[in-house]
């Protein structure tokens, strides 16, 4: 037998088992759905349930989109809920982060693909308002949200949770915390702060409100010139910021007020402490809505209403590490450790929608 | 030009059948995709009203500040890419000692490293708290600026460019170096007269590599960028994505191609004027010799080199992945990965697979772009065979310089419902890793004889016969190499299985990123060591296979 | 055999158009200097070029379209392309092999031609271990087993020192008569060309300008170019065209410091004395000399111009000579056109 020969028999022979197996093993670990249909959740998006909706009839299914980082915990609550209650299968379709959804439901507006879209915030609040994605909610127990976090009177975006945004610090790298807005620009902290880009990123955002809010139109580019020397970097998202700051990179990160409480409860370490400058923070809002063209409208409405209820915002904290809507929600006990803001600062929807692309063309030319 | 036109013989209507079905490929899953993100961006704004949008970028003071930086800083990662390789490339093909294949191996490793794994290795070892600074007792901020940047694109490549120039160097005849000697040439002399510039198409090669790699940047960029740098893939991604303005990243994507375009038409003229040169066809290796015998500079430049850009950056997280959250050394991270139940945290949940499911999933959506990429290749590069055609040789280079994250969204938006998800990873990977294994199967073709193939034909062997029988066996060393990278990008894909999969199909790097977003930080260092372990496993099956022996099976050795 | 009809093809460099043909069982040549198509033209028969127009027939069989593999044609390369990662067996049994001939059979073949290119016992060495003759036996044997039609040679014997040529030269005469196969191959060796082919096809340009029997091409070379580039020649302008001598028509009739003539050497077709165009003469004088074993080799400035004259004797070099010569021997030639000097 020729060398070549054999070899080149063999590598036949392998590569026909070889597409063989690889075949067989894509449908066990994608499941024949996947493979052959591409995905559960779109195929049932089909005619004949957007006009069962239409026609105000019951169906077994609900759609949610949703980010990434939605609590496995929650969705596990409502799926049984929906499931014991209905008989009604949750079908939960995750985009990344907050921007990631957003563009999601905008380039699948009007195809019926979902039904419910869980996580937008106040950052997203105008352009989806704006692009009539939702429809209006009438949820049984609104009144029992905190009024001052309605952002829509219709209520075709509903808030499920909220947090404040504040800095954070590592107390083991840093004893000495700064108390106010003042003892941050000091030239100890050179390098020690990682924030977020306004432009990228939902807290980034919001702190650059909130040093609006504290300084004024005429005064909040002043506080960032002085402030440049002490940040270390300006990140893209959040994840990366509070990644470095995790690994002692830098001892004050721009986080959540809760985020202490997440090393509390998981890690047993009150290591890191909420650094609440001047007693203020900026509202963070979470909301959900119905879509306009949510073939199972009715299964929407129903988690609008639970997801309400005390039963679900009672799960908030824990999970989400965020508030609960609902102020007759018991919080658990590593949330009363925090150093909570005395304040929350918001500056209301229109007024942010209006002027935002001005402040940060104007803080880009002070940070560039 | 070499054949006629007046008279078709079957064996170019093979070739014209074949290219047929490549350019419908490139059609349907790539050129279509990627218009119809642009005609999208077009309809978002009014084909009039799209115009005016793109003269406004064109014309800001950010957009050539993207311009200036993207370029800048892929010159100067190239730059330094290539000189660092210098002295890692002349001792793995001069010399011979213990680990030379193990560190051949790893050379190969930054490069399909994903780069929020890069970002994690730098910081460890650069980082304000990393062991340098450590070591030092400073904290300097050495990664979070323009510096950073580069010494992670260095890191990323300078191994990349000593496979390049070291095969180069291995070919490169003892000959021209013996002659200068006997003409009275002195040692330094024969390197800069006679070395150096037959290296130079290799060193021109890995250098516009590199650049084109580093022009075409995002995750280092994307962290470490701040909001002071941007390359065009980042801004491509925050128009797209952040901004949610699509005719901006249409007008992004399209000055990317153009830039890239550019870069691909001159550098081609630049390798193909220089190569044919410098091939001196007839050479054997020059006799290996062992580690004795490396000068003393050298052999400290390249463990210096070693260090700070390969082996440190991988060994910190190494590390710190085997560290316990009591500080001390220990599998706590690994077991609570593998073993359901351990952590704290349900992993699955994070991950929504188990760990398994996670490898199986990666190793099989790799195996599956890998053997189509491959294979399509392949197919290019034998029926190009002995044509100069730089129109179809650029052509397909083009991907290269598609933001991935347009061809994902495009992929997306036209194949959607019509393509099952996993399909389309595979197509949109082998954009990933075509061009690239194309360059590498074609030059390899090209360098064998003609003069075998057409031995082979004549007497009697049909094409299929000739792949078996000749090219297959004697370009085992360029297929294996072609094909070690055909597996790897896709594996290392983060890009087109995040953008079409949205996040359902959970591949290594898509694990990875998952748990950095959920703050389990020790836990992703134990996933990316495990990747690490499956890349060095594949690359040394392959190079231990493909690795020059110490006699070259040539007939004129 | 083969026929070339109107078959061209065009380069950028330059156009060949070829229109002759080759009969069963020669030897034919194809001679020319670098770049006028000689290899341009052994592909063509072998398929690994296509014309760009005309027909190509092997044995009245259109092949023009076919390929390599169904042309059932022996090709022996410059540098024998022997495949590296094969024995010699594999090697020569390969064309055996890829039409899956029974194993044998094969063996039986290989055995066979490895005798008679007196390679015996060599089945399993590695082609790496063989010495530059025993690969070209090798290649050939490998053309051979598929019993080709017609056996092609691009330059068999660049790549080989001296000594071995010759061998290897007589060796492909003896086993082209025996086998009675048509062989052609491709050298820019005139003596080549002359020493083993029954015809040669002289090449320029991409034009074949010549094809004629060797002693036929030597003695009534068509022009300038093929008289100079077989053998030497000396051209002797005169009124209706050139006169061409080869240099053993022409000798030294006066000996040098002695007044003495020297009787003209016999020459076998040498015409009788007083016939048409009686001995010329003219004044030279020698400028160079070499030995070339069996004879000197002399180049001299004469009234007629530069003269090239062999002898047996041993001249200095300076010497005043009187060459003599008879102009009926000669070849006349037609004016050179412009462009066709070499």
């Amino acid at each position: 037998m020729f060398v070549s020969q054999l070899f080149s028999q063999v590598s036949a022979r392998a590569l026909r088992a070889g597409v063989i197996l690889a075949t067989v093993l894509l449908y066990a670990f994608f499941g024949v759905g996947e493979v052959a249909a591409g995905g559960s959740g779109e195929d049932s998006s089909g005619a004949a349930e957007s006009q069962a909706a239409g026609n105000g009839q019951s169906t077994d299914e609900l759609i949610i989109y949703t980010y990434d980082a939605f609590p496995e915990g929650l969705e596990k609550v409502i799926a049984d809920h929906f499931e014991q209650e209905y008989s009604v299968s949750v079908t939960m379709e995750r985009f990344q982060d907050t921007g990631g959804l957003f563009n999601e439901v905008m380039l699948t507006r009007g195809e019926g693909a979902a039904d419910l879209v869980i996580g937008l915030d106040n950052t997203y609040i105008g352009r989806a308002l704006d692009a009539d994605l939702f429809q209006p909610t009438e949820p049984a127990e609104i009144d029992a949200v905190r009024d001052d976090l309605i952002l829509d009177d219709s209520n075709r975006l509903v808030p499920f949770d909220y947090g404040n945004i504040v800095l954070n610090y590592d107390s083991e790298a840093l004893s000495d915390p700064p108390a106010t807005w003042e003892e941050l620009l000091d030239p100890s902290l050179r390098e020690s702060i990682v924030l977020m880009n306004p432009a990228t990123s939902s807290p980034g955002r919001n702190f650059l409100l909130l040093t609006i809010h504290q300084f004024g139109e005429e005064g909040y580019l002043d506080f960032w010139r002085e402030l440049e020397p002490n940040i270390l970097t300006i990140t893209s998202g959040w994840s990366d910021g509070y990644g470095l700051y995790t690994q002692g990179e830098a001892p004050i990160v721009l986080s959540y007020e809760t985020s202490p409480a997440f090393h509390i409860a998981f890690e047993d370490t009150d290591r890191y402490k909420n650094l609440v400058l001047d007693g203020v923070g900026y509202a963070q809002i979470e909301v959900m809505g119905v879509l306009r063209d949510a073939p199972n409208a009715e299964n929407a409405h129903r988690a609008v209403d639970f997801i309400l209820s005390t039963e679900f915002q009672s799960e908030i904290p824990l999970n989400q590490f965020m508030y609960p809507v609902r102020e007759d929600v018991e919080l658990p006990e590593s949330f009363h450790q925090l150093d909570r803001p005395e304040e929350t600062a918001f500056i209301d929807v229109a007024t942010v929608d209006e002027n935002y692309e001005t402040w940060l063309e104007e803080w880009e030319a002070v940070m560039r | 030009m070499g054949s006629g036109n007046a008279v078709t013989t079957p064996e170019d209507r093979r070739q014209y059948a074949l290219f047929g079905g490549l350019a419908v490929f490139f059609l349907l899953f790539f050129l279509a995709p990627v218009g119809t993100v642009f005609v999208r961006a077009a309809g978002e704004t009014g084909p009039g009203a799209w115009w005016s949008t793109v003269v406004d970028i064109l014309s800001s003071s950010r957009t050539r500040s993207v311009v200036t930086f993207t370029v800048g800083q892929a010159a100067l990662s190239a730059a330094l890419a290539v000189i660092l390789a210098m002295p890692g490339a002349y001792l793995v093909s001069h010399f011979t000692f213990p680990g030379r294949r193990v560190i051949y191996s790893l050379s190969l490793l930054p490069f399909v490293l994903p780069s929020i794994i890069v970002v994690v290795a730098m910081i460890g070892f650069y980082g304000k708290s990393g062991i340098i600074n450590r070591i030092l007792g400073t904290d300097y901020n050495l990664v979070y600026n323009f510096r950073g940047i580069v010494l992670a694109h260095v890191f990323y490549n300078f191994s990349l460019a000593i496979r390049v120039i070291s095969t180069a160097w291995t070919g490169i005849s003892r000959r021209y170096r013996e002659s200068a000697e006997s003409l009275g040439d002195s040692a330094g002399g024969v390197f800069f007269r006679v070395t150096l510039p037959l290296l130079l198409p290799a060193i021109l090669t890995s250098f516009i590599l590199v650049f084109i790699y580093c022009f075409l940047s995002f995750g280092v960029v994307l962290v470490f960028g701040g909001i002071k740098y941007a390359t065009f893939e980042v801004a491509i991604y925050r128009e797209m994505f952040v901004n949610l303005d699509l005719p901006a990243a249409a007008v992004f994507a399209l000055l990317q191609i153009l830039f890239s375009g550019i870069f691909i038409v001159v550098s081609s003229r630049f390798i193909h004027r220089s190569r044919a040169e410098a091939l001196d066809t007839g050479t054997a290796l020059p006799p290996m010799r062992t580690l004795a015998a490396v000068p003393r500079t050298v052999m400290t430049g390249y463990l210096v080199v070693m260090v700070l850009f390969l082996l440190g950056p991988i060994t910190t997280m190494v590390i710190r992945a085997f560290t316990t959250s009591a500080g001390t050394l220990g599998l706590e991270n690994f077991r609570q990965l593998l073993i359901p139940g351990a952590a704290d945290r349900n992993v699955e949940s994070i991950l929504r697979s188990s760990v398994v499911g996670v490898i199986g999933r990666s190793l099989l959506v790799a195996a599956a772009s890998g053997t189509v990429t491959f294979a399509a290749a392949t197919a290019a590069a034998l029926s190009l065979r002995g044509r100069r055609t730089a129109l179809m040789d650029n052509a397909l280079q083009i991907p290269i310089g598609m933001s991935l994250v347009t061809v994902g969204l495009g992929l997306r938006l036209l194949w959607q419902g019509t393509l099952p998800p996993v399909v389309l990873i595979v197509l949109g990977q082998f954009f990933v890793a075509f061009p690239l294994v194309f360059r590498i199967i074609r030059s390899g073709v090209e360098e064998l004889s003609d003069r075998m193939v057409n031995s082979a034909a004549i007497l009697g062997a049909s094409r299929v016969q000739i792949l078996r029988d000749i090219e297959l066996p004697l370009l085992r060393r360029t297929f294996l190499n072609a094909y070690a990278y055909a597996l790897a990008l896709p594996f290392a894909d983060l890009t087109i299985v995040m953008a079409v999969g949205r996040g359902r199909i959970a591949t290594f790097p898509v694990a990875i990123y998952r748990l950095i977003g959920f703050r389990s930080f020790d836990l992703a260092l134990a996933m990316a060591v495990l990747y690490i372990m499956f890349c060095l496993i594949l690359f040394w099956i392959i190079d231990t296979t493909s690795l020059p022996k110490t006699r070259p099976r040539s007939e004129r050795s | 055999m083969i026929t070339f009809e109107h078959v061209s093809k065009s380069y950028p460099e330059f156009a060949m158009h070829i229109d002759f043909s080759i009969s069963e069982g020669e030897l034919v040549s194809i001679l020319g200097p670098s770049g006028s198509g000689k290899t341009t033209t052994l592909r063509l028969i072998a398929g690994f070029e296509h014309p760009d127009g005309g027909r190509i027939l092997i044995n009245d069989r259109d092949v023009t379209t076919k390929s390599p593999a169904e042309r059932q044609i022996g090709y022996v390369f410059q540098d024998y392309t022997l495949f590296p990662h094969m024995t010699v067996a594999q090697n020569v049994g390969y064309g055996l092999r890829v039409r899956h001939r029974p194993a044998k059979e094969i063996r039986a073949k290989i055995t066979e031609l490895l005798e008679l290119m007196d390679l015996p016992g060599y089945e399993d060495r590695d082609v790496a271990t063989l010495s530059g003759g025993e690969r070209q036996r090798v290649a050939i044997a490998r053309a051979l087993a598929v019993d080709p039609v017609l056996l092609l040679l691009d330059e068999p014997f660049s790549s080989i020192d001296e000594v071995l040529r010759r061998d290897l030269r007589d060796e492909i005469v003896r086993l082209q008569k025996r086998l009675g196969i048509t062989v052609v191959f491709v050298t820019h060796s005139q003596q080549e060309a002359l020493a083993i082919s029954d015809r040669v096809a002289v090449l320029r340009a991409g034009h074949v300008i010549q094809y004629d029997a060797v002693e036929e091409l030597y003695r009534h070379p068509r022009d300038r170019f093929v008289a100079s580039f077989v053998g030497e020649a000396n051209f002797l302008e005169r009124e209706g065209g050139t006169l061409m001598l080869r240099p053993e028509q022409m000798e030294f009739v006066e000996r040098p410091g002695d007044d003495s003539w020297r009787e003209p050497r016999q020459r076998e077709a040498a015409p009788a004395p007083g016939a048409e165009g009686a001995r010329a003469t003219a004044a030279a004088v020698i400028e160079s000399h070499q030995f070339l074993g069996a004879h000197h080799r002399y180049q001299c400035r004469s009234d007629l111009g530069p003269l090239i004259v062999t002898s047996p004797e041993r001249y200095p070099v300076g010497a005043e000579v009187t060459v003599g010569y008879n102009p009926a021997e000669g070849c006349i030639l037609p004016a050179p056109d412009l462009g066709e000097t070499p």
